[in-house]
């Protein structure tokens, strides 16, 4: 990447946090999900029992479910600890979800916008090429989204570290967590970013283009559902794995967005 | 001895591009010297927009070619010709939720203007636009819009200025100010071609006039073109073309 083309990058991901920070409505809908995924599991974990005068080391069934879940990083904690620990890795696939609502939103806005605005045309008549302009408007969509993430993870450590047992807080900066979200979570958002970006092409409103992120986010779903029945427990093997897999699957969809974003057609189709 | 006169800022040859099938523009020639300014009429979709997108290297010609401003126009011309063109397009396409002075700045540095901030309050100075930098686009009149899109047109200082409908849907005054900054312009070098329906406003602009119905149907100054004053009008002369065609 030459100087030239790092600077008009840099030029257009400044115009888009501009204006973002103009319509800060457009983060409601990543905000929401970040609150949700720190405060359900630890609404569960500490403030229910508290709530109902009933301690988490009282219900067999969870501390047996604890011990057999073997929680990494929880080993000898005592019985209250092992359940928080528990409930908290048992909701963190919600957090994965943080970085792919996030993305999703912010580049189908980004793109949709541009489309309705009908401000693609004098920004194709610079010297910007189609992939600078690609780069700059899903690069500011992942790093925004990044951000949102690692704030909720900082939440969710700084929110155990403070209200549940002692020990509960450094499972949560183990090795099968960080390959959560430093590898799965980023990943998924990538794919999300790509899917948006294309689906941006076709749909004529940024919510009609949001639909399209149910295909990544019913498979984390279906992952974070699985895992609270006790069908699956995924390992930092199998998320390292799905990490990989995520990759193959943006890389493929970042070359078909490439391909829909040809010039003329922007030109010819959109405006 | 006698110095070689200057080449056209503008050549084209025989810019022909089709869609598929259809064919938009076929066979258009000709040139545009520096400081001149040139109007290109024709009903709609007579391919108008399609050739200034074609000059102004959005969109590749299907056959043909030329140069602007020095830069070869050819099917696989890049970001090169594009930072050598300016264009206005029919719409202005402005950021509304963004400020004047944010939506220019980042054209210039897209642009690739050395000191974005200064250029963009020299353009606004001489745009008559430097009390409204801090305005958010959106709250501007139309006729400020277009001001603030030719604005961004300027900023790296092309030597080629292409305007597609630029009076369009403004009042009187709002026109009469584009019309002036665009003479003003094109005394200082630029060379322009103007696309309008304006009849009036092309005779009045236009060294030269160039009517285009997917071919360039005749090209030449109105008197050229057999405009009489008080005999026959650039109207006769433009009907007699297009419905002929």
């Amino acid at each position: 990447m030459t100087h030239a083309s790092f600077a008009r990058i840099r030029a257009l991901a400044g115009k888009e946090v501009a204006d973002l920070r103009a319509s800060k409505g457009v983060l409601l809908g990543p905000l929401a999900m970040l609150l949700t995924a720190v405060l359900m599991p630890l609404a569960l974990a500490v403030g229910v029992p508290a709530w109902s005068g009933e301690p988490l080391d009282d219900a067999a069934d969870l501390v047996r479910l604890a011990q057999q879940f073997q929680v990494p990083g929880a080993a000898g904690l005592p019985d209250a600890a092992l359940v928080q620990a528990l409930l908290l890795h048992q909701f963190l696939p919600l957090m994965a979800l943080v970085p792919v609502v996030g993305a999703m939103t912010l580049v189908t806005t980004a793109i949709v916008g541009e489309k309705q605005a009908r401000t693609l045309e004098p920004l194709l008549a610079t010297p910007l090429t189609t992939a600078e302009l690609l780069v700059a408007k899903t690069g500011t969509a992942f790093a925004l989204a990044l951000c949102l993430l690692a704030l909720g993870v900082v939440l969710l450590v700084a929110g155990a570290a403070v209200m549940a047992e002692t020990g509960v807080a450094a499972t949560l900066v183990t090795g099968r967590v960080l390959a959560l979200v430093s590898g799965v979570a980023p990943a998924a958002s990538l794919v999300a970013l790509t899917l948006g970006a294309i689906v941006s092409t076709r749909a004529k409103d940024a919510r009609a283009a949001q639909q399209a992120g149910v295909v990544v986010v019913l498979p984390l779903v279906g992952g974070f559902v699985a895992q609270l029945n006790g069908q699956a427990a995924f390992s930092t093997g199998d998320l390292l794995l799905a990490t990989a897999a995520l990759l193959g699957v943006a890389a493929l969809l970042g070359r078909v967005a490439v391909h829909v974003f040809d010039r003329e057609r922007i030109l010819t189709q959109w405006t | 001895m006698i110095a070689a006169a200057p080449p056209p800022a503008i050549d084209v040859r025989g810019l022909t591009r089709r869609f598929g099938a259809r064919v938009a523009v076929e066979d258009v020639s000709f040139s545009v010297a520096a400081g001149e300014i040139v109007a290109l009429l024709g009903p709609n979709g007579a391919g108008k927009t399609t050739t200034l997108r074609m000059l102004a290297g959005l969109l590749a010609p299907t056959s043909g070619g030329g140069s602007i401003a020095g830069v070869p126009l050819t099917a696989t011309t890049d970001a090169a010709l594009r930072a050598r063109v300016g264009l206005l397009t029919e719409t202005p396409g402005l950021w509304d939720r963004l400020t004047v002075w944010t939506n220019l700045v980042t054209y210039a540095r897209l642009y690739g203007v050395a000191d974005a901030p200064a250029r963009v309050r020299a353009v606004l100075d001489r745009l008559g636009l430097a009390d409204r930098a801090g305005d958010v686009a959106a709250v501007l009149s139309k006729g400020l819009r277009q001001r603030v899109a030719l604005a961004r047109a300027l900023l790296h200082a092309p030597p080629v200025l292409l305007l597609d409908e630029p009076t369009s849907g403004l009042d009187p005054a709002a026109a009469r100010d584009v019309r002036r900054l665009v003479t003003g312009l094109a005394r200082d070098g630029a060379a322009m071609v103007v696309c309008t329906h304006n009849l009036a406003e092309a005779e009045a602009l236009a060294g030269r006039i160039g009517i285009l119905k997917t071919r360039l149907l005749a090209f030449d100054t109105a008197h050229g073109l057999g405009v009489r004053p008080g005999q026959v009008s650039l109207e006769d002369v433009y009907l007699a073309h297009t419905e002929e065609a």
